[in-house]
């Protein structure tokens, strides 16, 4: 059986395969609220990472978040649907307009059903003072004990059933798949849509997912990438519980180092980063930007467990080496890896493993570097950001740094540009990402040429 | 000559039963899964009947009893539907190389109910439920701390909540290590699954592909829809295309289908179901705002759906045999729906077959649209089109050849299944009947 798959796999880069450029970016960021801000405080080793704001997190073991600063929430949105949204579905729109814009791309002049949206988000961040206003105490007491004594509730959901407010807020409307759908309404987009939520790697199956949809010809242009914004009592909490993020709250800005042998977790971020994909000679006949090549895309599951890759980063590697199949280059052809690197302990040490599986003894040479050392963990977002920092890493010809690099790990002895950017000409960037529960995204970006 | 896929495994538990020839059974008997809910208390939600998967035994479908405490139902049913479909494709761990099956998962953003989350966010700040729950001074109700370790939740538990958990333990338990995708969306996402998968192998990337959707019953959706009128509240089941329908009933359930080069299936003598010739996937960019309404103008976007699915397939309306309709029993939806396939079919729209399976199953979100995909590849199989149940009078302008009573006993060469999402989000899937 093995041996049918290895006659016609792969074979695929026939002639006419269409080619998929970026010729359109637009994030929102900790970083800022433009890609032009998040690039220049990225390039500068600032970090965006600081105290929660968003809730009351001083009894919580983690403090610190990368949350957006100073958005302007109110005006990104029409008015009537502003109280439905979630922090996460208003960064999208504000990015999709960014992106738009940049891309030079006037809808009511574009045949919007030859447009699809091909996003990656999660269930926006709950906080629990929306709860709180939903619920009334005997409730959760009764739920409690029920809970503990494995008797049937006496008094279920009485206020559930009174609450308007849940049923027209959740879950219909906090869902994943809400700013595709906004984005759709909105921007009055008619083509392929869907939304992939695959917690940290959402956003690249979402890139890879619009690549294909270009490439099967469904589709001219696609709106893709992610939004997020997980920072509530919940998700502190809940990846707190899994020992994933970083108690360094004494010192935010210090928390966030990948490959650094202190590393303790990573933080949770929010954001959006979006970028317009578009069929080769659609974007030449328009004369439009075009800012890179989209050339490969691969995905794999390591099948492994639910919170842990495995250490010799077997699984981790295969979307890698699908990525480079994908776009026809070889391991000598990557100029830079932009690493997923989260800052966890056993996430890096697996990365590293995996990039030297693929890599072998050229794993030494190639420059690799963790954005979320500045950014945090955008989650869904997460990929998107930094392939529209990979973008610009090859036409600004500037490998953003890993910040807080001090104690070199034994494990993770590979080049992660340590602290300052370096001027290098870069052409083939690979971007990796890895959800929990083991699934994998490699994207290969090139100049475009 | 692109490559030709075919489906080679069905896999489904649903209120119809958990095996797929019971399902099917049910289906074609016209035999209801509808009933009152037992898994949860009922009387102060606005519906208390649902489509529940009965006699549930996760053992049975390989999953062992100690991984449930991470597992909510979403995921159970996924691992059910993938667990039956696997083996109905006579596939075993030991045939295939774990790179080179794919996984393309569907299902619905939020997993929990709100009393989890209340749970959750409260015992990990480790706070006094005192203040919460009793009134000052009230002795007589002590209060409860959620260190509690009869209260605690499993500290993996928060992993359940994400979306991509379902398609996660699938790779885990079948040693899956392909190419895949966690789709979500209310309810298109398990068809939007198929559609991936098809095209996937259609492209070249991958020669096997498991895909589908699964839902958990929950009381989030039960009171989300309701308040968005869209829940029949008469306390029965739903009633496709009828002139008297006020909505649809939720059900939860999983279903699987295999998907295969086809000269994959052959060298390994797989059995063949059907192939797959043609998909779309597309939204309603005139959506309405609400995300959970149809606009006036949704017909215009499904029936764009139906044309290109069959474009894609390369054929004509008059070349289809049977459309398994998304039917989901709301006013607006199944209005929208018949305006659509009249537009497509035009003439010939009152002669072909349309059938809808939501008033037997309820409306099982994103399982729904993988279940139907399943049922129409059935149907193909047996030439044979399961009849509509609650079905009884369309409504007075329509021409839609609506099967009711029994099922129809017809030859297929082509079959459409059709999803059709609240949210705008719409999925058209083409099936033919294998021919060597």
């Amino acid at each position: 059986m093995t041996a049918h798959f290895a006659d016609n796999r792969w074979n695929r880069k026939e002639n006419g395969q269409k080619r998929v450029v970026i010729t359109g970016i637009g994030a929102v960021t900790p970083l800022g609220n433009t890609v032009k801000e998040s690039w220049h405080n990225l390039v500068a080793g600032e970090s965006g990472i600081a105290p929660i704001t968003l809730f009351d997190a001083s009894q919580y073991p983690v403090k610190i978040a990368a949350e957006v600063k100073n958005f302007d929430f109110d005006g990104c949105v029409p008015e009537d649907i502003n109280p439905y949204l979630g922090r996460g579905t208003k960064f999208c729109i504000h990015a999709v307009k960014e992106a738009l814009e940049h891309a030079r791309l006037d809808l009511e002049k574009q045949d919007t059903s030859l447009m699809g949206i091909a996003l990656g988000s999660d269930e926006e961040g709950a906080q629990i003072k929306h709860f709180e206003e939903m619920f009334d105490v005997e409730h959760i007491r009764d739920f409690l004990e029920a809970r503990r004594s494995a008797r049937t509730l006496t008094h279920p959901y009485p206020h559930l059933l009174n609450s308007k407010l849940l049923g027209q807020i959740w879950p219909i409307r906090r869902s994943a798949h809400i700013a595709a759908n906004i984005v759709s309404i909105l921007f009055n987009i008619k083509g392929p849509i869907s939304t992939s939520a695959s917690a940290c790697a959402s956003s690249a199956q979402a890139v890879g997912k619009a690549m294909r949809t270009i490439q099967d010809g469904d589709a001219d242009i696609m709106i893709t990438g992610g939004c997020d914004s997980m920072i509530g009592e919940f998700h502190v909490s809940g990846f707190n519980r899994l020992r994933a993020l970083s108690r360094n709250n004494d010192n935010p800005e210090k928390a966030s180092r990948p490959f650094d042998l202190k590393r303790d977790g990573f933080i949770l971020g929010e954001g959006a980063g979006i970028l317009v994909l578009e069929e080769l000679s659609h974007a030449k006949k328009r004369n439009a930007n075009i800012i890179a090549e989209l050339a490969g895309y691969g995905s794999s599951s390591n099948a492994y467990r639910l919170t842990a890759s495995p250490e010799d980063g077997q699984g981790v590697d295969i979307c890698m080496k699908t990525a480079l199949r994908d776009a026809g280059c070889t391991i000598e052809d990557v100029d830079y890896i932009n690493a997923h690197g989260t800052s966890t302990y056993l996430n890096d040490k697996s990365e590293t493993a995996a990039i030297k599986n693929v890599f072998q003894d050229r794993a030494y040479e190639i420059p690799i570097s963790s954005n979320k050392s500045m950014l945090g963990h955008l989650i869904a977002s997460a990929a998107s950001i930094e392939l529209i920092i990979s973008a610009l890493t090859i036409n600004e010809n500037v490998i953003p740094p890993t910040i807080n690099y001090e104690f070199p790990d034994p494990e993770c002895d590979l080049d992660y540009v340590p602290n300052v950017p370096r001027k290098s000409q870069v052409d083939t960037i690979l971007s990796n990402s890895f959800a929990f529960g083991g699934q994998n995204a490699s994207v290969l970006l090139k100049r475009f040429q | 000559m692109s490559r030709r896929v075919v489906v080679t495994g069905l896999g489904a538990v649903t209120p119809l039963g958990n095996s797929v020839e019971e399902n099917w059974k049910a289906l074609i008997e016209a035999r209801n899964g509808i009933a009152p809910i037992c898994s949860f208390p009922t009387h102060t939600l606005p519906v208390c009947i649902a489509g529940e998967v009965k006699d549930f035994k996760p053992r049975s479908f390989g999953i062992h009893p100690k991984s449930l405490k991470v597992m909510n139902k979403t995921i159970q049913y996924a691992l059910a539907g993938v667990h039956l479909a696997l083996g109905d494709a006579r596939l075993n761990k030991d045939d295939y190389e774990p790179s080179d099956v794919g996984i393309a998962w569907g299902v619905d953003g939020i997993q929990y109910s709100a009393e989890e989350f209340l749970l959750a966010c409260y015992e990990a700040v480790g706070k006094d439920m005192k203040n919460y729950v009793c009134a000052e001074g009230d002795t007589a109700h002590a209060p409860i701390k959620t260190r509690d370790p009869g209260l605690a939740v499993h500290p993996l538990w928060p992993l359940s909540v994400l979306a991509n958990m379902a398609l996660c333990h699938i790779a885990i338990q079948h040693n899956l290590q392909g190419p895949n995708i966690a789709l979500s969306s209310i309810d298109a996402s398990g068809a939007q699954a198929i559609s991936e998968a098809f095209k996937a192998i259609r492209r070249g990337g991958c020669d096997l592909y498991v895909a589908g959707g699964s839902y958990g019953l929950n009381t989030m959706h039960i009171l989300s829809f309701a308040s968005s009128d869209l829940l029949s509240t008469k306390n029965r089941a739903c009633m496709p295309f009828d002139r008297e329908r006020d909505g649809c009933i939720l059900g939860e359930g999983g279903a699987a289908l295999v998907l295969e080069d086809l000269g994959h299936a052959q060298g390994r003598g797989a059995p063949i179901y059907a192939e797959i010739v043609g998909s779309s996937f597309l939204c309603d960019g005139a959506g309405d705002r609400s995300c959970a309404q149809h606009s006036g103008t949704a017909w215009k976007a499904m029936s764009m759906c139906i044309s290109s699915a069959l474009q894609d397939a390369g054929l004509l309306p008059g070349d289809i045999d049977f459309i398994h309709a998304s039917g989901s029993g709301t006013a607006a939806a199944d209005s929208m729906e018949a305006s659509a396939i009249e537009h497509v079919f035009g003439q010939t729209a009152g002669s072909v077959p349309v059938a809808a399976g939501k008033a037997l199953t309820g409306h099982m979100l994103p399982a729904s649209g993988a279940f139907d995909a399943l049922a129409t590849v059935l149907s193909i199989r047996d030439g044979c089109i399961p009849p509509t149940k609650n079905h009884t009078e369309t409504d007075t302008d329509r021409r839609l050849n609506i099967i009711t009573k029994k099922a129809l006993k017809k030859e297929i060469k082509y079959a459409i299944s059709n999803t059709f999402g609240f949210s705008g989000e719409h999925v058209a899937l083409v099936f033919k009947k294998f021919i060597h």
